[in-house]
């Protein structure tokens, strides 16, 4: 079993939150959440992409950079 | 005797996110069968079964895989065409419910001050000790055939350590060699039979 960890606190991920967007975008403005958000975008790269492309191998070499 | 490793999400659990889990969530022609468990477990955050973490490392591999996707495959050559796709695809993920964002700095913990503003300041030594701990093994590449390592790599190691100092319960992944450290935290291998979540 993994070592103990310690006790939960409620996650308030809005300065960091923050922080992302803003590298990201240089705005202040963040999405809303969106009910049904993960079907809308389900697939959202397929309309770019062929079919059967090595995709673990992509990331495989993201990783290692 | 072989014992089978299982692993169990229970409601309520903090779930970290590798990054082949949102690269396939974005792209389901490669292997369907993957696209749909990662779509799965992103609707089971969305309805608060679980929370999901996605961390500044993980959005890292997630822009590198989706930049060497784009100009590889789509045919856009104009790299600020490639970045709009890559950035609008991110934003997405920002208006999934329960999704939360995590990019850290302990100013806590004294460092030396060469370091101070090193994004690994306070992970690195951890991750360092779990790369040492886990060798991973010689097998055979699944495409080549030619013989190889089979093990982690270091934004791997990393990955474990974040998902520990945000105190998440399992570590969800399409990555095998995870299963390594399942002692420092259980990995939702989500192609894995015996991964119950």
């Amino acid at each position: 079993m993994p070592s103990q960890q310690p006790k939960k606190v409620p996650i308030d991920d809005l300065q960091s939150r923050k922080s992302i967007w803003n590298s990201l975008f240089n705005t202040e403005f963040i999405p809303e959440i969106e009910d049904g958000a993960v079907e809308k975008n389900s697939g959202l790269l397929d309309k770019y992409l062929p079919d059967k492309i090595p995709v673990e191998d992509l990331i495989r070499h993201a990783k290692k950079g | 005797m072989n014992l089978v490793y299982k692993i169990f999400a229970v409601k309520g659990e903090r779930i970290y996110l590798d990054a082949n889990v949102l690269v396939y969530y974005f792209y389901s022609k490669q292997n369907q069968r993957f696209h749909i468990k990662a779509k799965k477990l992103l609707e089971k955050i969305e309805n608060k079964k679980y929370e999901g973490i996605i961390s500044s490392l993980t959005l890292m591999e997630l822009i590198k895989s989706l930049r060497e996707l784009l100009i590889k495959y789509s045919g856009i050559r104009r790299m600020d065409d490639v970045e709009k796709i890559v950035r609008d695809s991110i934003s997405k993920l920002f208006t999934i419910r329960n999704m939360y964002f995590m990019v850290g700095y302990n100013e806590a913990i004294p460092v030396l001050s060469e370091t101070k503003e090193l994004y690994y300041n306070t992970v690195s030594k951890e991750a360092f000790d779990i790369m040492c701990n886990c060798s991973g093994k010689c097998d055979y590449a699944y495409n080549s055939g030619e013989i190889e390592h089979k093990g982690l790599h270091a934004p791997d190691v990393f990955h474990v350590v974040l998902a520990k100092k945000c105190k998440c319960d399992k570590l969800a992944t399409f990555e095998w060699n995870f299963l390594q450290t399942k002692n420092e935290i259980s990995p939702i291998v989500l192609q894995d039979s015996n991964a119950y979540w």
